[in-house]
């Protein structure tokens, strides 16, 4: 078996055990790699109704058959999410993923995969190195930021370690704490760190030098020259995002009447934010780009404020959060919003969710929902850089007002009451991305947000076809702005030239496994209480509020349809094999070799037979 | 004619595609610990730097080499090891970073041979792959005085040219 190391490490932190068990072929085979097995995994071993928080959930680190080889490098993360919930507050699916070199070391370490369980008594850190592990002691490191902790870590072991780190708000337990590495490449959604940290699993490190295993090396070195040009083909592509990175999609995404202005409320923007946009990076502070592990095109503006309270702040802005910092906070120093995602990146806090959070008190601020007394003196007015720091540094010490907001905004929008649920911009708790979907009035990414088994997720996928290319692209850890340049029958290649196996050929082959997929998530997230026809909701503000500004102002575009809102749901669950009450039926189980959940669905839900 | 990857200093990416293509190239394996070319990361930033043989013409790597494993053959202009005499000592390396230069040498992780850039006989793959451009082939002619450097100082360098203030928020104690 090539393409994977064929070894799960399994930690259990109460006890302080590590266990290597084989990984299943079967399973592999099914399954395919990264998102699909953990999906798998998660069915068997975690107990149903397990809380995001409590010591038996599990996390799991996982690479797929392609990390490491030709463009392949991300990790993906999933785990019970402490953020993401059904409206009666079960918690749901947590996933995440990370570009970087950490995948591929762990690969060379001999591990496709590392589960975590229990809780350590006192802080401690993972060391991987090849085929061995370690629990250490990180009582030196609790409390340390991201940028502390990465630096303390490298001088302490190896340069070349690479490590996964929490920061404090981790520690402290935020619902929307992130998992980082090398600074700012972050694994941030659904409470990754929030995870770790109650597990108090403070970093894991890898150090790995064996060679991976593969079936058929030459075709693999000629695969190596056709990714390469295949990723570079898209000249303006290349250029584009090399030189400004995914921050470009900034001017787009107002220009379409795509991104989110004033909390959600309109989707359009010019002048003063504009002006204020994340294009000013490169002009101001941009130094030199760095990509992950393998990818010719490199997308990440690495840089650095040079004048100002916080010049000498280092960042690498992204679309999402630099879209949920900025237009939607209405921030228009750009160095202001620089600073906060940097900021964010150091404590280790989800910039998407934090964004989401900021700009909804701000609403509440500006709706005297939430009074100055309520946010213990902090004027959040819309744009107020100087606040929002200090807000910020109230949710990671959990001081006063901080210690509701990090509850995420599902909870925070419940206790403060007085409408403000609706526009609380969240699905199943979990608060809107932007990139990929970010439309708060199409129906069409809207919806990403609606079916995805994480909540309101960007990078779920827009469309039938597209959730089947990320599903593919997760599972096999490809990064999703690579995989459009790939196809089917070359990433089958591919596969067989790594693992020796034949997965799939053409278009069809490749959407059956990912509906497998899809529908084995949506499965356990039925089995952990989700009821699709009352959780699949968006928030009120898309049905009742139409954008004023931009090209869709008065359009049917700028509202979404409560009536349209219904039919597309069902069109969703026909073409995902699903009856009206969106829950998996019968047939569509057994068609996809998922025969083996429906006893345990059974106990949950009526299954219907076709 | 000396002919050697030479590299343009804050242009490296990180992607690490060099150590990838050389490790396939001489073991036919996907393990960065094989290659000849190895990539630094410097905090904070991070910034990348890649760190190869540079050619340099005093070659104190040479003299070093106790078996006489490690040669210098000026009619390809090519540094060789001969693995029948190699013990994987490294006191080549050991030279290469006394004298100030980047320890350029690795060491192969299951025979603990030494490795050093060969130029792939000549069409080196981390050149032919490099996205951004940042190595390049460079021939000389004329010799200036031309010396690898340690890694650390050219990181140091790109700092010093581009981060006009070393500060950085969030490192506060939480």
């Amino acid at each position: 078996m090539g393409g994977y190391t064929g070894n799960i490490l399994n930690v259990n932190l109460t006890e302080g055990t590590l266990k290597t068990t084989a990984l299943d072929p079967t399973t592999a085979k099914t399954f395919l790699g990264a998102r699909g097995i953990m999906t798998k995994l998660l069915w068997d071993r975690m107990k149903p109704a397990t809380q995001g928080l409590s010591p038996e959930n599990l996390i799991m680190f996982f690479t797929g058959p392609l990390t490491g080889l030709l463009s392949g490098n991300r990790t993906i993360v999933r785990f019970k999410s402490p953020l993401s919930a059904t409206s009666t507050g079960l918690n749901l699916m947590g996933h995440c993923s990370t570009g970087g070199n950490w995948g591929p070391e762990l690969k060379n370490a001999g591990f496709d995969g590392i589960v975590v369980e229990g809780r350590a008594e006192a802080p401690v850190y993972l060391y991987v190195t090849d085929g061995d592990a370690e629990i250490r002691s990180a009582k030196h490191l609790w409390g340390c930021s991201i940028f502390e902790t990465e630096v303390k870590l490298k001088d302490e072991l190896d340069p070349f370690t690479r490590v996964l780190q929490i920061g404090p708000a981790g520690e402290r337990l935020v619902r929307y704490a992130c998992i980082n590495q090398e600074y700012f490449y972050s694994a941030s959604r659904c409470g990754s760190g929030t995870v770790m940290g109650s597990k108090k699993l403070k970093a894991i490190a890898v150090r790995g030098t064996l060679p991976i295993p593969v079936a058929d090396i030459d075709d693999l070195i000629t695969l190596e020259d056709v990714f390469y040009r295949r990723l570079r083909s898209d000249e303006a592509y290349v250029y584009g995002r090399s030189r400004w990175g995914s921050s470009i999609a900034n001017i787009s995404s107002s220009d379409s009447s795509t991104g989110p202005l004033k909390n959600w409320r309109e989707a359009y923007w010019d002048d003063d934010i504009e002006r204020g946009g994340p294009l000013q990076w490169e002009a101001r502070c941009r130094v030199k780009n760095r990509s992950c592990f393998g990818c010719p095109t490199p997308c990440n503006q690495l840089g650095i404020i040079r004048e100002g309270p916080w010049a000498g702040t280092f960042d690498i802005p992204d679309y999402d959060s630099t879209d949920l910092l900025h237009p939607n906070c209405m921030i228009t120093d750009p160095n202001g919003v620089y600073a906060l995602s940097s900021f964010l990146d150091a404590v280790g806090l989800d910039s998407i969710s934090t964004g989401n959070t900021l700009s909804w008190v701000m609403e509440c601020y500006e709706k005297g929902i939430l009074t100055k007394d309520d946010l213990d003196g902090v004027e959040l007015t819309w744009g107020n850089v100087p606040a929002m720091f200090e807000l910020v540094k109230k949710i990671v010490r959990r001081d006063g007002i901080g210690d509701l907001l990090a509850e995420g905004i599902r909870i925070a929008s419940q206790k403060v009451g007085q409408g403000s649920h609706t526009f609380a911009m969240h699905c199943k708790g979990v608060e809107w991305g932007v990139g990929g979907a970010g439309n708060n009035r199409d129906q069409r990414e809207t919806f990403c947000y609606v079916m995805s088994d994480r909540g309101g997720v960007h990078l779920y996928g827009t469309t039938i076809e597209g959730q089947n290319d990320f599903a593919i692209a997760d599972s096999l850890t490809l990064c999703i702005r690579n995989v459009r340049y790939l196809d089917p029958e070359l990433i089958g290649r591919a596969l067989k030239a790594a693992t020796g196996w034949d997965y799939f050929h053409t278009r069809d082959e490749w959407d059956h496994l990912a509906h497998r997929l899809i529908i084995l998530e949506r499965a356990w997230n039925i089995r952990e209480g989700l009821v699709p026809e009352r959780d699949d909701v968006l928030p009120e503000r898309v049905f009742t509020e139409p954008l004023t500004l931009g090209p869709k102002a008065g359009t049917d575009a700028a509202v979404y349809d409560r009536k349209t809102f219904e039919a597309d749901k069902q069109t969703w669950y026909q073409a995902r094999g699903c009856d009206e009450h969106g829950v998996p039926t019968k047939k569509t189980l057994r068609d996809l070799d998922l025969a083996f959940l429906i006893p345990a669905l059974e106990k949950v839900v009526t299954l219907e037979e076709a | 004619m000396q002919v050697f990857v030479d590299h343009n200093l804050p242009g490296c990416s990180g992607c690490r595609i060099c150590e990838k293509m050389c490790a396939l190239r001489h073991e036919k394996k996907y393990s960065s610990a094989y290659s000849r070319i190895q990539v630094y990361q410097f905090y904070p930033g991070p910034l990348d730097v890649p760190i190869v043989c540079q050619y340099c013409e005093d070659r104190p790597c040479v003299p070093a080499c106790p078996t006489g494993a490690l040669t210098y053959d000026s009619d390809s202009f090519l540094m060789v090891i001969d693995e029948a005499l190699c013990n994987g000592c490294g006191l080549c390396n050991q030279a290469c970073i006394d004298e100030g230069r980047g320890g350029c040498i690795t060491f192969h992780p299951q025979t603990g041979m030494a490795q050093i850039c060969d130029l792939c006989g000549g069409d080196p793959q981390c050149v032919k792959y490099c996205p951004s451009n940042t190595l390049h082939f460079l021939a000389l002619s004329r010799f200036p005085k031309r010396l690898a450097k340690p890694a650390q100082l050219i990181a140091s360098r790109i700092a010093d040219q581009f981060y006009p203030v070393k500060k950085t928020v969030g490192q506060e104690r939480w």
